[in-house]
């Protein structure tokens, strides 16, 4: 069943991309993850073009982190305050990312520079998950106790100027360093249609040692705030969200969260996250890949405005 | 989709001095608009020779023609091991469309000269003017033609102009799924002996239809609100679903 999308402006299979939905939303129901960093990747390997690809990927992370968020929040599981200060660095990095977006895809660079960025973002948080899970898995299997996390020197960001209290966190830290995190997250978010999760979430605990029932809540609804404004951002400057494909796209994500939740309920925590890092990295590895190996076409068309 | 033939009888009486010979030139439709069920169409050029003075000898070339946009062509090249777009160069008419339909193949009906100063088929249609020069501009154009050729954009086929008899012909354009919207045109040029005798021109817009064309200019024209209809359709969506599928 073929539909015509208005803004990508090619005929897509109904089928195929409600299954793409589904299958991030049972991605991110099964590793309460936003999904983005597959969504937005397996939508340019389908053939959408790249920018309508990262800006309509956008507006289906608002889609599916209010979704989780508003569970969160029920729970009083939300630092709103924290993710106020979040969203403040989020929405300037939002708006530098979009500026930047645009100007790598007026030199013909965008496609080269978002490949480098998920194999490089992909590839470092993708390792990094994959050898904490399988270390925590193999201690377990041994019967040894996981060992507490190793206590960094924070006293740099003890010193810095404007310590806030964050009353929900029972945090004392600097507003610095929290903008500024929000602030490259939104960057990340514009550039990559991503929402960030898999950059904030860590961030949050090994960083701002956020209590660990705050963390996700917190995290999910920056992403939301974040993703609002970069959804605006692209739609107002480069009209590329596609609304049919975003609607195309919530709806099987809705579906296919369902049965991820459900999923997740039966593995544990380090297995999930072994393999979200093992899907982390499978992303990274494809783009690596189209990266290094030569082309099949070596050139390539561009519109323009005259 | 496709109108009556005699609907759109568009005359087109237009003929180079010192020639006796006229076109008469029709389409099977005169808009294509695409809804959110097109997987392509045809369109059916039909044409009449009138006030022949030959008996034989005639030959028809139909181009339909997209509209011209600017494009900027790039070539990867191998950097550090890495395939980088490194060489663009940029041409500044060239069609989002062109097929070019003829009775025999078009070296056979015109010589290079006339084709190349009517720009008719695939190897001499302009793209525009372009700043590389040489072999480099070469690649560049041959590469537009193969990539657009391979997406069904950019078609030459000879004897695909069927003479139906008593100086009548016919030809149907096959459009892709994804053909670019704009005003088209469709030029039928008649060659006797390999002279241009006659040439008539007639327009074919395709546009999108209703909701395509909603969303396009919503996107375009009310950015601002469009934007603000799709936050909140994804959160209205997002809210739904935390609703319907509420497990706490």
């Amino acid at each position: 069943m073929q539909l015509y999308l208005p803004i990508a402006e090619l005929s897509v299979n109904v089928l195929l991309m409600i299954g793409i939905g589904a299958a991030i939303g049972f991605v991110s129901g099964l590793l309460g993850v936003g999904g983005g960093f597959l969504l937005t990747p397996l939508l340019i390997f389908t053939g959408i073009p790249t920018s309508v690809a990262v800006g309509t990927g956008a507006a289906q992370v608002v889609a599916s982190s209010s979704s989780a968020a508003m569970t969160y929040w029920r729970r009083k599981q939300v630092d709103l305050k924290l993710a106020g200060v979040l969203v403040v660095g989020g929405i300037f990095g939002s708006a530098a990312g979009v500026a930047l977006f645009n100007v790598l895809e007026a030199s013909g660079h965008l496609d080269l520079f978002i490949s480098v960025a998920y194999v490089v973002f992909l590839g470092i948080v993708g390792g990094l998950m994959l050898l904490e899970s399988v270390r925590t898995i193999v201690r377990t299997r041994r019967g040894q106790p996981t060992p507490l996390r190793p206590i960094r020197d924070r006293t740099l960001l003890r010193r810095l100027p404007w310590q806030t209290r964050f009353r929900r966190s029972q945090l004392n830290i600097s507003i610095i360093p929290v903008v500024a995190l929000g602030f490259g997250v939104g960057i990340l978010g514009a550039l990559l249609g991503v929402g960030g999760g898999f950059i904030v979430v860590p961030a949050l605990i090994y960083l701002f040692r956020v209590p660990t029932g705050m963390v996700i809540g917190t995290s999910l609804a920056q992403i939301l705030g974040t993703m609002t404004a970069t959804t605006l951002l692209h739609a107002v400057t480069n009209h590329s969200v596609d609304a049919i494909l975003a609607l195309i796209l919530m709806v099987g994500s809705v579906i296919g969260a369902q049965f991820g939740a459900r999923w997740a309920v039966q593995l544990r925590g380090e297995t999930l996250r072994a393999l979200l890092a093992v899907l982390v990295l499978a992303v990274a590895t494809r783009f690596l890949v189209d990266l290094v190996t030569p082309p099949t076409e070596r050139y390539s068309i561009e519109e323009v405005e005259a | 989709m496709r109108r009556a033939l005699g609907l759109s009888l568009a005359l087109a009486l237009a003929a180079p001095a010192a020639s006796a010979e006229t076109l008469v030139v029709a389409l099977s439709a005169d808009e294509i608009r695409i809804a959110s069920t097109f997987t392509g169409t045809t369109i059916t050029v039909f044409g009449a020779v009138e006030d022949a003075v030959a008996a034989s000898g005639y030959d028809i070339a139909v181009v339909l023609e997209g509209p011209r946009k600017a494009i900027v062509v790039r070539r990867k090249d191998p950097v550090v091991g890495l395939w980088i777009n490194r060489a663009e160069t940029t041409f500044t008419t060239a069609p989002e469309f062109y097929a070019a339909h003829s009775t025999a193949p078009l070296p056979d009906i015109a010589a290079r000269e006339a084709l190349g100063a009517l720009g008719l088929g695939v190897e001499h249609m302009t793209l525009g003017p372009t700043l590389a020069a040489g072999p480099a501009a070469t690649g560049f154009r041959q590469a537009v033609i193969r990539l657009r050729g391979e997406a069904g954009h950019y078609v030459e086929e000879a004897g695909a102009v069927d003479w139906i008899g008593d100086g009548l012909f016919r030809t149907t354009f096959t459009l892709p799924a994804d053909v670019p919207v704009g005003a088209y045109t469709v030029r039928t040029l008649l060659f006797r002996d390999g002279a241009l005798e006659a040439e008539s021109t007639l327009g074919l817009p395709i546009s999108k239809t209703g909701a395509e064309q909603f969303v396009f200019d919503a996107a375009h024209d009310n950015a601002w609100l469009y934007a603000l209809a799709v936050i909140l359709m994804a959160a209205s969506i997002g809210w739904l679903g935390g609703i319907v599928f509420r497990r706490d």
